[in-house]
């Protein structure tokens, strides 16, 4: 039987508003694959927490820059690799701190990351040349 | 996807706000002007009825928390009611359920509400 291997791109601007492409392209990958709601859900949200960040906070100029997302399902095991080339940051280093204190002691910030370390199994982060790259993991179960 | 809010009063004092569709980085602030202007209202209560809410992200949940602290703030407080599994999901891993607090339909809230009210009354007695 031949190995399944399939594979979508999504460029993004850094402009809010790029992130509505996020759940299109998610759902259309998911529903060429049979992915599950769920596994839909948690992909379009893990990447809006991750872009959102980088869009947030990534950036010194005000200059337009690329988000680079690949998608890869190979077998059962899907990752993503986000590339962007804003301020060298590793956000697998925040610590857990912004869901560990009271609800009504919580700042915004932290909580999108610990969501995208919850929902997938591996997360690696490299800085390449001059550009940051997170390379996240999650096994499938159709 | 977009969000719309439906709002309206529930009864004396208690306001009940309906998102639908899309609580994310986009819409967030729809939701915290939405308060802002409610709040002017003195409401004791804000009930976020979230059956027709179909996603959420860490922004959506911190919008809700904000809405909680400024509802305390005012010796208010704010109930969740209908969350739908995947919504539930998203406050679970970041640990934002307000246990107490979370109602699984509107007639376990009501039910709520009315034991709420009976004691208000009693201790005017």
């Amino acid at each position: 039987m031949a190995e399944q291997k399939e594979r979508a791109r999504i460029i993004l601007k850094n402009i809010f508003s790029e992130i509505e492409r996020i759940a299109a392209a998610i759902s259309a990958f998911g529903q060429k694959n049979d992915l599950s709601d769920e596994v839909i859900y948690d992909l379009r949200l893990v990447l809006e927490e991750i872009v959102s960040n980088i869009i947030k906070y990534g950036y010194k100029d005000n200059e337009e820059h690329q988000i680079d997302i690949q998608i890869n399902l190979e077998r059962n095991i899907l990752t993503l690799e986000v590339k962007d080339d804003g301020n060298p940051f590793n956000p697998l280093e925040v610590g857990n701190t912004a869901v560990e204190r009271p609800l009504d002691e919580r700042g915004a910030g932290g909580m999108g990351i610990y969501i995208v370390k919850n929902l997938m199994n591996k997360s690696e982060y490299h800085r390449v040349e001059n550009s940051n790259i997170l390379l996240l993991k999650k096994y499938i179960t159709k | 996807m977009a969000l719309r809010l439906k709002v309206g009063e529930k009864s004396p004092g208690v306001q009940i706000v309906r998102p639908i569709g899309s609580l994310d980085t986009m819409t967030y602030l729809t939701l915290e002007d939405e308060i802002d202007s409610l709040l002017q209202k003195g409401p004791k209560l804000i009930i976020f009825d979230m059956k027709e809410l179909e996603y959420i992200s860490s922004s959506g949940v911190g919008a809700i928390i904000r809405a909680r602290k400024m509802m305390k703030n005012h010796d208010g407080q704010v109930l969740l009611v209908n969350l739908q599994p995947q919504i539930e999901k998203v406050f679970e891993i970041i640990k934002a359920l307000p246990d107490e607090r979370i109602f699984k339909d509107v007639e376990e809230l009501d039910r709520y509400l009315d034991r709420m009210q009976k004691r208000v009354l009693s201790q005017d007695e």
